[in-house]
């Protein structure tokens, strides 16, 4: 059974439909590559499965239980979304930012245990749990996203862009960081991303949308040779 | 000294009507004119209960609050509420919140006159206290006393609470606390319950040196504004500074030019921040224009 199974999943902009009937799912403990063109649909497609854009039709099926999309639901069943760019709250401290992470989490005890182990696991952050996050450089603030993402120990974590706006080395870190994150604590991991080389190596599986509708899928070996990228962003599949 | 004692406890009276001005701002991005009439509501009914039932000044403040709170409740569900949800502009909503403000301050003229009603601690006339030169009348005291008070415990709601951490979290970065799953129009009712309740108190403080009458309104949310735009509007700290600031330099201003120049020199003094440092003088954020 998957631990994410969408279905005949399309999202409309009034009467555009940018998403077009899409089947995927996410097996757990894996890493899923979502990849396309731009204004192909992919940050689209994980926004409204996380109920943060309407979607139009489709089901969703997660840990055997239907779900309506919507972000207070998908953080209390597991799941933890890290949006691209604007990732942090700059005016708190980075121990408060990461316990606005937890903000479902009813006990107390529980908070503080997690903070104790996700701090732990980004030592960055360890040595400045109580500065303000303002200061953060642009690799720190990606790398408080995630420790903040996984305060409510997610199954599942989706990724919009997390390489945006990075320098290449800062890339490689944050990537070997989800890689670490999804072996050491189980989490599944969705990531939509333009920077391929580096995430092809950790990835598992992987989606080529294009124009809202999967033109590739299977193990990412088999992906990464495929043409279709390729093509689309030269525009010959248009 | 003993005029910038004066400044200290007016300001602090506008500095805890900015704060309230600037949670609401800081997490709906428009300006909500009605906010100081909101307040006048609240003196009113203190000045109500406190004249027909005999109801002690401190609890008449904490009724007249509640109900300055159901009408900043009021104001949200069901006025500016589906604005915000139909994505009106700030411009549109602000101009709604004056219409509310006319129309308010029109119905409390109705309700309870257009002359100016005095608020006072008690039946008897309290005594003053002289420190280091310097006199402070009870009222003064009453102002600082309880400003000190809310202030302290506003900030331990907003650092210690989890209502109080997504109020601040909101303010910093809407967007984020959706994605983490706070939904945030429960918090923004919280945060009209908490400006309602912080305009009301300090309006009400306030009353005690000047009265009440129904005009009222326009004035407390000018200062509101100045003391938040000073301070840096979202910033509590900030905003708290900022009406500190505000309070003594008009003070200084009546002593050195007369009573008359005290909006004058609010204005000016607003001016200066604006052209000198416009994203205000105690934020860390910098404004950028746009070409």
């Amino acid at each position: 059974m998957s631990l994410l199974a969408v279905t005949n999943w399309s999202v409309s902009y009034g009467v555009n439909k940018i998403i077009h009937n899409i089947d995927f799912h996410i097996e757990e403990g894996e890493i899923l590559l979502l990849m396309g063109p731009n204004g192909a649909g992919k940050s689209t497609v994980l926004k409204s499965v996380f109920g943060l854009t309407p979607h139009g039709s489709g089901e969703m099926i997660y840990n055997g239980q239907s779900l309506k999309p919507s972000p207070d639901l998908m953080v209390k069943t597991g799941v933890s979304f890290v949006p691209q760019g604007n990732t942090i709250f700059s005016n708190m401290t980075i121990e408060e930012n990461l316990r606005m992470g937890a903000y479902h989490e009813v006990n107390p005890v529980t908070v503080e245990e997690r903070l104790e182990e996700v701090i732990s696991f980004f030592p960055v952050l360890k040595r400045k749990r109580s500065e303000s996050a303002f200061a953060m450089s642009g690799g720190e603030r990606q790398i408080l996203a995630l420790a903040r993402a996984l305060m409510t120990s997610p199954k599942l974590l989706m990724l919009d862009e997390p390489s945006i706006g990075l320098a290449p080395k800062i890339v490689q870190e944050v990537f070997e960081k989800i890689q670490m994150i999804n072996e050491e604590f189980g989490t599944a991991v969705v990531i939509v991303e333009h920077n391929l080389k580096s995430l092809l190596k950790i990835a598992h599986r992987g989606y080529i949308l294009v124009q809202g509708k999967i033109a590739v899928e299977g193990p990412v070996e088999k992906v990464a040779q495929s043409d279709v990228l390729e093509k689309a962003f030269f525009g010959e599949l248009a | 000294m003993q005029i910038l004692l004066n400044g200290l406890i007016v300001g602090s009276a506008y500095a805890l009507m900015g704060v309230g001005f600037s949670l609401i701002y800081s997490t709906v991005r428009y300006f909500n004119l009605a906010y100081g009439v909101i307040a006048v509501w609240g003196v009113y009914v203190l000045l109500f209960l406190m004249e027909r039932f005999a109801v002690p000044f401190p609890i008449a403040v904490f009724l007249g609050a509640l109900v300055s709170i159901v009408f900043g409740l009021g104001s949200y569900v069901l006025l500016f509420r589906p604005m915000y949800r139909r994505k009106s502009s700030p411009l549109v909503i602000m101009v709604a919140s004056f219409g509310l403000l006319i129309i308010l301050q029109n119905f409390a003229s109705l309700v309870w006159g257009d002359t100016t009603k005095s608020v006072s601690l008690s039946d008897q006339i309290l005594k003053g206290y002289e420190f280091f030169g310097m006199f402070i009348t009870a009222n003064q005291l009453a102002i600082a006393v309880t400003a000190v008070l809310m202030v302290v415990l506003l900030e331990l709601f907003l650092q210690k609470t989890k209502i109080g951490m997504a109020i601040r979290a909101i303010g910093d970065n809407q967007e984020l606390t959706k994605v983490l799953g706070i939904k945030t129009e429960t918090i923004i009712l919280w945060v009209y319950v908490l400006g309602s309740f912080l305009s009301a108190v300090s309006a009400s403080m306030y009353a005690l040196e000047i009265g009440v009458k129904p005009t009222y309104g326009v004035f407390f949310v000018i200062k509101a504004f100045i003391a938040a735009i000073i301070g840096g509007l979202g910033s509590v700290r900030g905003t708290l500074l900022g009406g500190l600031i505000l309070g003594i330099a008009e003070n200084f201003g009546v002593y050195v030019f007369g009573g008359q120049w005290q909006d004058t020199v609010a204005f000016v003094l607003l001016a200066v921040v604006l052209l000198w440092k416009p994203e205000g003088v105690f934020s860390k954020r910098r404004l950028v224009s746009i070409e």
